[in-house]
């Protein structure tokens, strides 16, 4: 456990999982998840709708196989929320073809701003056709640690 | 929602292109069930207001994620079948509470001819009947050109 301490926050969280990649299995998106997906969301693109692709967007929203991300364990505040996401896509997400998975920790770092003292944790998630290891897109999710009080109502 | 093929050719930069959609609860539990593998965080933020409350919340919210394909589905009806989304970058500016009518909204900001394709950049985000913007972002998106 490391403690970093800045000007803009002390905190502590593993620096050791940083920059590892792990590998989070592999797994094939089905018609019939697209379909429950796009009914879902209302998406009413023909090419997801019947056209043997996925929405490129669902690759956020999907298991990926059993793997595990590893945890920077973050010792700060009570709760912690999605604070951004990017994501790009180099190929087309093809129903039915395997798909490969593997993420690491890139970033942990803390800041202070109008609301208060928070902490960012940045994790890289990138997706390959699992036979050729083509990459087909990749993910980064920020999420924030912080301090929140219940809400009386 | 539109099904009609969008091209490079007919875009301006300021053009708006727009959509609501209600996150409603029934809509939240579809989506967690598409992946119930996944989980969420156990303080019940996504299934209950009490849940949601306890960690300063005032109704249960949209997961971050679901919100992120809501805006993702967006760009993807307005490209149409042939157009190819490349890259959606969002910042979540404050939660999206369940139930809320929530205006999607694309305005393109360039349309370029690089030397991978037509390319359109669009600035996307989703608002509330409040005037909130919960969530904002940028798309970059290649349009085909009418043969």
């Amino acid at each position: 456990m490391t403690t970093e301490s800045t000007q803009e926050a002390q905190f502590e969280y593993d620096r050791s999982v940083v920059g590892v990649q792990v590998q989070l299995g592999e797994f094939t998106i089905s018609q019939e998840q697209v379909q429950k997906y796009c009914d879902t969301l209302g998406e009413a693109n023909p090419k997801f709708r019947a056209g043997g692709f996925a929405p490129p967007g669902m690759l956020s929203s999907v298991s990926f196989g059993g793997g595990q991300a590893l945890d920077p364990q973050v010792k700060f505040g009570n709760t912690t929320f999605m604070a951004g996401s990017r994501m790009e896509f180099t190929q087309p997400v093809v129903v039915g073809k395997p798909i490969k998975a593997q993420t690491s920790v890139k970033e942990v770092y803390g800041k202070t701003g109008r609301t208060g003292t928070m902490v960012f944790v940045v994790r890289r998630t990138e997706f390959l056709d699992a036979a050729s290891g083509d990459l087909l897109g990749a993910m980064e999710q920020s999420t924030v640690h912080r301090e929140t009080e219940a809400t009386r109502e | 929602m539109s099904e009609a093929q969008r091209y490079f050719e007919d875009v301006d930069l300021g053009d708006e292109y727009a959509e609501s959609m209600t996150p409603t609860p029934e809509l939240v539990r579809d989506f967690l069930a598409l992946n119930p593998a996944r989980g969420g965080p156990g303080d019940g933020r996504f299934t209950s207001d009490e849940g949601a409350r306890s960690i300063g919340m005032r109704a249960a919210i949209v997961p971050g994620v679901m919100s992120m394909s809501i805006i993702s589905r967006l760009v993807e009806d307005w490209m149409g079948a042939e157009g190819t989304l490349h890259s959606l970058d969002v910042s979540y500016r404050r939660p999206v509470l369940q139930g809320d009518e929530l205006k999607l909204q694309a305005l393109v900001t360039d349309a370029d001819e690089t030397p991978e394709g037509p390319r359109v950049k669009l600035d996307v985000y989703m608002e509330n009947a409040r005037g909130e913007r919960p969530l904002q972002g940028t798309a970059v998106v290649e349009l085909p050109r009418k043969a």
